[in-house]
């Protein structure tokens, strides 16, 4: 229900894919296909990008940024961070539950915010508008990335 | 079904072993006495045919060995170095068999300590090098020993019969079997042509009575449950407390308490199907192959399952703590010790402080709910939110799960919306805990590192349709 009530005041763009309903991998494919075509003749290349934990470590001061930035009312930012806040979490393994542990930071797997947060974030970080530099250099004090760049020099 | 356990001293002769097996065709168990093992006392492999060995600890004196498909009829309860105890129903009722070996001049603290673990066991069989004319030894001077002594005294202590039957050479009983539970049958057979006899115990063994049994649980009382429900004020402050109250109250289905192990899903639902093909097979007899093939792929699932499950737990563990390992394994689901870079974490503290590690722990502070009150509504988005949730999930531990949710909104909407919008708009503590499941990542070279494990959040149900 937030993020029926948050998604009114932002825009997802049709080439984001990631955890959106009805858009599966071959709907990116097919997109990535066309874009190819369309730009048959130039050197091709695909950067392929991959955060480790990333998620786990969100740091809600720089989402809550973001999310401002894009223009999102505070009365749903305010909430979504506190609603991030405080966690607290037990492991359950081997038969048997652990002992209890407090976050400051991220957001829970399992959470619907979390792909949610992923698309969104994702789109802000290589959004034209947006400062790119400065924002890939805050996440990666925060996050580890592996990165792959393929050149696809006959693909299509 | 009737079974027939042997008990036999081999000397530590593998090829006695391998004469025994053969002989005695129709045994189904046979403990081993003296087996053969290697100089670090670890068990030889062999000609065993049809057999499966199943018990493996280090230096072991007594081994047993099940016929392959009657595997699913036997527990293996506990292991020490002087035997072992093999568990069976008969009769509805759990029975336990032991196996012991005593060497010969053992001192008495040790006899006592070693029949000690035997005290709860229905029949303890095995060789005990015990003279005593109590059960027939026959001597030109005196009319026992010293073990024969002792044995006799802790067996007569633990309210044991011995009959007396000369198992060595004719003279002598040093293979004792002794019970408080009358077996069907029990006889001696000099086939094997080695010094000792072969004590051989003929028994009624029944399916585990956890499979017989129907499921361990009631069903819910949905009329009462709603009535409290409907009792809910949508005004009060407490309402998602009261609404915890009322879960806990429903009756559950007793999964994976009570039941081994091996048993999972798919056998119970395998069950179910040949029950049902049953009774149908009764109306209609042109549907009992399919009941009769039905209960043979059952049959040789719960075999399978149990024989797998037997077979991986203990080619894992060759040490005398083997039990405490067994406890603590669970397949894929399970944990091992975990690597840290500097040493091994092999308590759950240490492993869930690596785990926990991983996402930036911090110190606990006092809850603070500074939510805003002027949150809009839920009343436009509960209807698509109710309809886009899922058909069932895990619950968390609060035990709230999705079909109740919906079938609280159906029947009581107004406190169900009350509990949400006090939620968005005050906070509820309770919302922003979670217990956390460790699934394996696939393919993954390691699952000793923190980083070959998924952590998944199992947070509250009603949460997650809230957001």
């Amino acid at each position: 229900m937030v993020l029926l009530e948050v998604a009114k005041h932002l825009e997802l763009e049709d080439t984001q894919f990631g955890s959106r309903r009805e858009r599966g991998c071959h709907d990116a494919c097919a997109v990535l296909y066309e874009f190819l075509k369309a730009n048959s003749g130039f050197c091709t290349a695909l950067l392929s990008m991959d955060v480790e934990g990333g998620f786990d470590r969100i740091d809600m001061d720089l989402m809550a940024d973001f999310l401002v930035a894009r223009g999102c009312p505070i009365m749903f930012v305010s909430w979504i961070r506190h609603w991030a806040g405080q966690r607290r979490i037990r492991f359950s393994f081997n038969s048997g539950l652990s002992r209890m542990c407090h976050l400051s930071k991220g957001i829970p797997q399992g959470s619907l915010f979390r792909p949610f947060c992923s698309v969104y974030m994702w789109q802000i970080y290589f959004d034209r508008g947006f400062d790119i530099h400065l924002s890939l250099g805050r996440l990666l004090s925060v996050t580890w990335m592996t990165v792959e760049l393929w050149w696809l020099a006959n693909l299509h | 079904m009737f079974i027939n356990l042997c008990i036999i001293n081999v000397g530590a002769s593998r090829g006695n072993r391998a004469l025994v097996l053969d002989v005695f065709s129709y045994v189904d168990v046979v403990f081993v006495v003296d087996p053969p093992m290697d100089v670090h006392g670890d068990a030889i492999d062999g000609d065993v045919g049809d057999f499966v060995f199943v018990s493996s600890i280090l230096g072991c004196d007594v081994h047993v060995f099940i016929r392959r498909s009657l595997l699913a009829l036997f527990e293996l309860v506990r292991l020490d170095k002087y035997g072992l105890v093999l568990g069976m129903f008969s009769g509805g009722v759990f029975r336990l068999i032991g196996g012991v070996y005593l060497r010969p001049k053992m001192l008495v603290a040790d006899i006592q300590v070693a029949l000690a673990a035997y005290k709860d066991c229905h029949i303890v069989v095995g060789d005990m090098n015990a003279r005593h004319d109590r059960w027939g030894y026959v001597a030109d001077v005196g009319g026992h020993n010293a073990q024969g002594t002792a044995v006799s005294r802790m067996l007569a202590n633990m309210d044991f019969m011995v009959p007396s039957v000369a198992t060595h050479d004719g003279v002598s009983v040093i293979d004792l079997c002794a019970f408080r539970w009358q077996p069907k049958r029990y006889r001696l057979s000099h086939r094997a042509g080695l010094p000792h006899a072969a004590q051989i115990i003929k028994n009624v063994v029944d399916t585990d009575r956890l499979l017989l049994a129907k499921p361990a649980y009631t069903k819910a009382k949905w009329d009462i449950l709603q009535s409290d429900l409907e009792a809910i004020d949508p005004a009060a402050p407490d309402i998602w407390q009261q609404a915890c109250t009322i879960v806990d109250s429903i009756p559950r289905k007793s999964h994976g308490r009570d039941r081994c192990r091996w048993w999972n899903d798919d056998l119970e639902r395998m069950r179910d199907d040949t029950r049902r093909l049953r009774r149908i097979s009764i109306k209609d007899p042109h549907r009992r192959q399919d009941y009769i093939l039905a209960r043979k792929v059952y049959r040789e699932s719960v075999i399978q399952a149990r024989y797998d499950n037997l077979m991986t737990l203990l080619a894992t563990a060759k040490d005398p703590d083997i039990f405490r390992y067994v406890h603590s394994l669970d397949m894929s689901r399970t944990l091992p010790a975990m690597d840290n870079g500097r040493t091994w974490c092999h308590s759950r503290e240490d492993i869930s402080d690596l785990v926990a590690a991983q996402l930036d722990p911090v110190p606990g502070s006092p809850w603070t709910a500074d939510y805003s009150d002027i949150w809009p509504s839920v009343e436009p988005h509960i209807d698509a939110a109710m309809a886009m949730s899922p058909g069932n999930t895990a619950t968390s531990y609060e035990g709230m799960s999705y079909p109740f949710l919906r079938f609280w909104f159906r029947k009581s909407r107004a406190s169900f919306i009350g509990c949400i919008e006090q939620a968005i708009r005050h906070g509820n503590k309770d919302w922003h805990q979670a217990d956390v499941v460790l699934i394996r990542k696939a393919a993954k070279p390691r699952y000793d590192v923190v980083k070959g494990w998924h952590m998944i959040h199992l947070l509250p149900v009603m949460a997650k349709v809230t957001e």
